[in-house]
């Protein structure tokens, strides 16, 4: 069955189908807004409250963009909105990465770990945005149509906010490399 | 730093992300094999780019998965697609709209009904103008009176144990107001409402006499 039947099954009531949609999206939706909030738990409830509010919202969907882009669409929305209110609150305790499943060594694991704290310490200083936009190119593969179907604005913009994004991490990846080395 | 290589760099994170082709895909790659500059600068974007390509996300255990589906279901088990969708529809708001118009209608209208076409004065204001006009030569309770209303003093002035009740009751109508008036004074004997009352009370009585012979 393709995309477009599940879609147009949900539509019509049916909750298997949406959840068939859901099971083929779970882990990109997740992963995204893991890049987007850094918090993992924090990105579980986020992913479920974007397939809640896109459950609720199905009949508003008009396949004028593809459905995945749609998923992306609104969970930038309430990442972002999450993000504004933790900014308000204050940011909470982090919380540790959650064991990877699988057989590596523990050495593997911990040069894994360091290797991602290091990006994600890289990705926290860049904005939102550039974090949706770097996320979206680069992980989830999104053209630049798409990505300015999910963030707004034009795709020429979003090819802009994408670069810019890429040469600041660049910049503070460098930054960081250069810190590390002249600590040893 | 050369204007080309400004030009170029401006493509290099496409480049890096292998997102580049045809003939700017050629041009870039012949600026690279002559600028070191930007051959460096192309190398290091590629590195972040796979730095973040050797860090993705981490998939969390099954059991994450299991638990997330669980909790989903339940909460997609208990939205409603249909009602919390639908989209906007204007006539619901329409709707609502005839009844509001409706009651904004009389809310304006049913004040200018009510008032009669000749406003009729209360009965107690020309006694209370003519008393500011007019002083009057022995006040029974000058610091009271000052701080009433010009309709409350007509009653206030009237001491409760003399005056008798007709007259009592006629001053508190007078202060009521034109809606409530009703007058006791008819049918009354002169010598019973007249007994006990000062001066000044006589001769808001005689008013009162003169005003209604007048209409």
């Amino acid at each position: 069955m393709t995309e477009t039947d599940l879609v147009a099954r949900a539509q019509a009531g049916e909750l298997p189908a949406f959840e068939a949609l859901v099971k083929h999206y779970q882990r990109q939706v997740y992963a995204y807004a893991c890049r987007l909030v850094l918090d993992r738990e924090e990105a579980r409830d986020l992913a479920q409250q974007t397939f809640l509010q896109a459950y609720r919202s199905l009949a508003g969907f008009r396949g004028a963009s593809g459905f995945g882009t749609w998923l992306y669409k609104i969970a930038a929305h309430l990442c972002f909105d999450h993000l504004k209110a933790r900014r308000r609150l204050g940011d909470p305790v982090e919380v540790d990465d959650l064991c990877l499943a699988g057989n590596s060594t523990p050495e593997d694991d911990l040069l894994a770990r360091e290797g991602r704290q290091r990006l994600e310490a890289a990705l926290a200083r860049l904005s939102p945005k550039q974090r949706a936009v770097v996320t979206l190119r680069l992980e989830q593969e999104l053209t630049y149509e798409e990505i300015s179907q999910v963030l707004g604005g034009s795709s020429g913009a979003a090819r802009v906010n994408y670069s810019q994004a890429l040469k600041a991490l660049k910049k503070i990846l460098l930054a960081e490399k250069n810190h590390d080395v002249a600590m040893r | 730093m050369t204007w080309r290589c400004a030009r170029v760099q401006k493509w290099l994170p496409d480049l890096a992300a292998g997102d580049l082709w045809g003939f700017r895909r050629l041009q870039v790659e012949a600026h690279l094999e002559t600028c070191p500059h930007c051959r460096q600068e192309w190398a290091e974007l590629g590195r972040v780019v796979q730095e973040i390509a050797s860090h993705p996300v981490s998939d969390p255990p099954p059991a994450f998965w299991e638990e997330f589906d669980r909790e989903l279901h339940l909460k997609l088990a208990g939205a409603s697609p249909a009602t919390a969708s639908s989209p906007w529809r204007p006539w619901k708001y329409l709707v609502w709209a005839a009844p509001v118009a409706t009651a904004l209608v009389l809310w304006a209208v049913l004040p200018l009904l009510r008032t009669p076409p000749g406003e009729i004065p209360a009965p107690g204001d020309h006694l209370v103008q003519r008393e500011i006009t007019s002083p009057a030569p022995k006040p029974a309770a000058p610091s009271a009176s000052l701080a009433l209303a010009p309709r409350a003093k007509l009653a206030a002035r009237v001491p409760e144990a003399a005056a008798p009740q007709g007259m009592r009751s006629s001053c508190e109508a007078l202060a009521r107001g034109p809606l409530e008036y009703e007058d006791p004074l008819l049918g009354a004997a002169p010598e019973d409402i007249l007994e006990g009352l000062s001066p000044e009370d006589v001769e808001t009585v005689f008013d009162r006499l003169n005003h209604m012979g007048g209409r």
